[in-house]
């Protein structure tokens, strides 16, 4: 399937996302002026349709999971509207709790606070969203079973989250399951979800949700990757909290490294923040490791794995291949 | 010894990396490395989209490039 295709299929359901929300949204008893702030800065944060990138294919993935399970033409959009705040949600979080620039807080009306307290709204309207299925025409049980995913899945990457924040340095296995609760357990949601208001056929849930669990653990590597797309484009270390301890590149060099030589690394990675000459010394250690070729790896290894999840004979074939094309465009394997 | 610690291996040190290109049992044999079959395809699938046509691995500057904007 062509990009321009897989973006027109985003944008609708992006459409359709703000619709669902917007209608629910009418019949809520809250006052007009913050249900006017909490809409302005929702649509600050969707996607432009002149600025589409690869993530906003993920957005698809509850209704091609739900497609590819069988699912027929009622797919409830509460599903997508709700997984979709909960990813605004979370990335906002994510982005105040690290400071980071991924999303441009600092040039909008609210203060860091305000947009933690509007993260806070988006998850209860989503949870909204999700409750109001259990009095519409949908099998309760499928419902029930939805509901209690978004919980746990959603405190699952609470903890991956928590991890995160409190660990100063992380061994190889521990950052990979870390990735692997932040995010993997999130885009699991998101295909477990579209999967179980279509099916009881657990076999088939079970699939979908380990896809878009590794799906998730591609896209926690593709943001460490996004920092160095940053440092390359001319900004400073300086100009950023990042900490180099947690990037999948210097992690796996702390794990390879002879214990002798550790030590000098980590004496450079300390010295990025005051030093930005560092940086190229920093540089010359991840490669010399070889981190390129083990990311490549990484890469291949959850591309391949998520595939696998695929092959699925009881799976729709259109949206398995649709699936499966949003991968491939993630990977670079398109 | 963990897919890591293969990679390390395989960057660090010439001549490995090169017997693994012409003989890969043989060459994990005699490091005493033990791969699943999966691993190994992982690796060699890794391997082919990491190396420049000049035989060099790619840097992680490419890398990040590959995936520019996909945010």
């Amino acid at each position: 399937m062509a990009i321009d295709e897989l973006e027109s299929l985003v944008n609708r359901e992006l459409d359709l996302v703000f619709r669902t929300i917007q209608s629910y949204f009418a019949n809520f008893s809250i006052s007009p002026p913050f249900k006017e702030v909490i809409w302005k800065s929702l649509s600050r944060l969707s996607p432009r349709p002149q600025s589409f990138s690869n993530s906003n294919l993920t957005l698809l993935f509850p209704r091609l999971s739900y497609q590819a399970c069988g699912g027929s033409d009622h797919f409830p959009p509460e599903i997508s509207a709700a997984w979709y705040l909960f990813y605004l949600a979370a990335d906002l979080m994510d982005s105040v709790q690290d400071f980071d620039q991924r999303v441009d807080l600092a040039n909008t009306p609210y203060s860091f606070s305000e947009w933690l307290n509007l993260a806070s709204s988006y998850f209860f309207i989503a949870n909204a969203l999700l409750t109001a299925l259990l009095d519409q025409d949908y099998d309760k049980r499928r419902v029930a079973s939805v509901l209690k995913s978004f919980q746990e899945r959603l405190l699952e990457m609470c903890e991956g989250q928590q991890q995160d924040l409190s660990t100063q340095e992380f061994s190889l296995s521990s950052y990979l399951e870390m990735l692997r609760k932040k995010s993997g357990a999130f885009f699991s949601l998101a295909c477990y979800a579209g999967a179980r208001m279509a099916t009881d056929d657990l076999g088939c849930v079970k699939n979908l949700a380990n896809f878009g669990s590794h799906v998730g653990s591609i896209l926690q590597i593709l943001d460490d990757l996004e920092d160095w797309h940053r440092l390359q484009a001319g900004e400073s270390p300086l100009s950023r909290s990042l900490n180099w301890y947690k990037n999948l590149p210097t992690v796996y060099t702390l794990e390879v490294l002879p214990d002798d030589q550790k030590l000098a690394f980590r004496r450079v990675i300390d010295n990025l923040a005051e030093r930005p000459e560092e940086w190229q010394s920093y540089v010359a250690w991840v490669n010399q490791t070889g981190a390129a070729l083990y990311i490549m790896t990484m890469l291949t290894q959850e591309a391949e794995l998520a595939r696998k999840h695929l092959h699925n004979n009881r799976l729709q074939p259109i949206a398995q291949a649709t699936l499966i094309c949003v991968l491939n465009r993630l990977v670079g394997e398109n | 010894m963990t897919l890591a610690q293969v990679v390390y291996q395989l960057s660090t040190d010439s001549e490995f990396a090169a017997r693994l290109q012409t003989d890969p049992e043989g060459a994990l044999a005699e490091k005493g490395i033990q791969l699943s079959y999966e691993e190994k395809a992982f690796l060699t699938h890794g391997l082919r989209r990491s190396t420049r046509a000049d035989g060099n691995l790619i840097s992680m500057q490419e890398v990040a490039s590959m995936y520019l904007g996909w945010r």
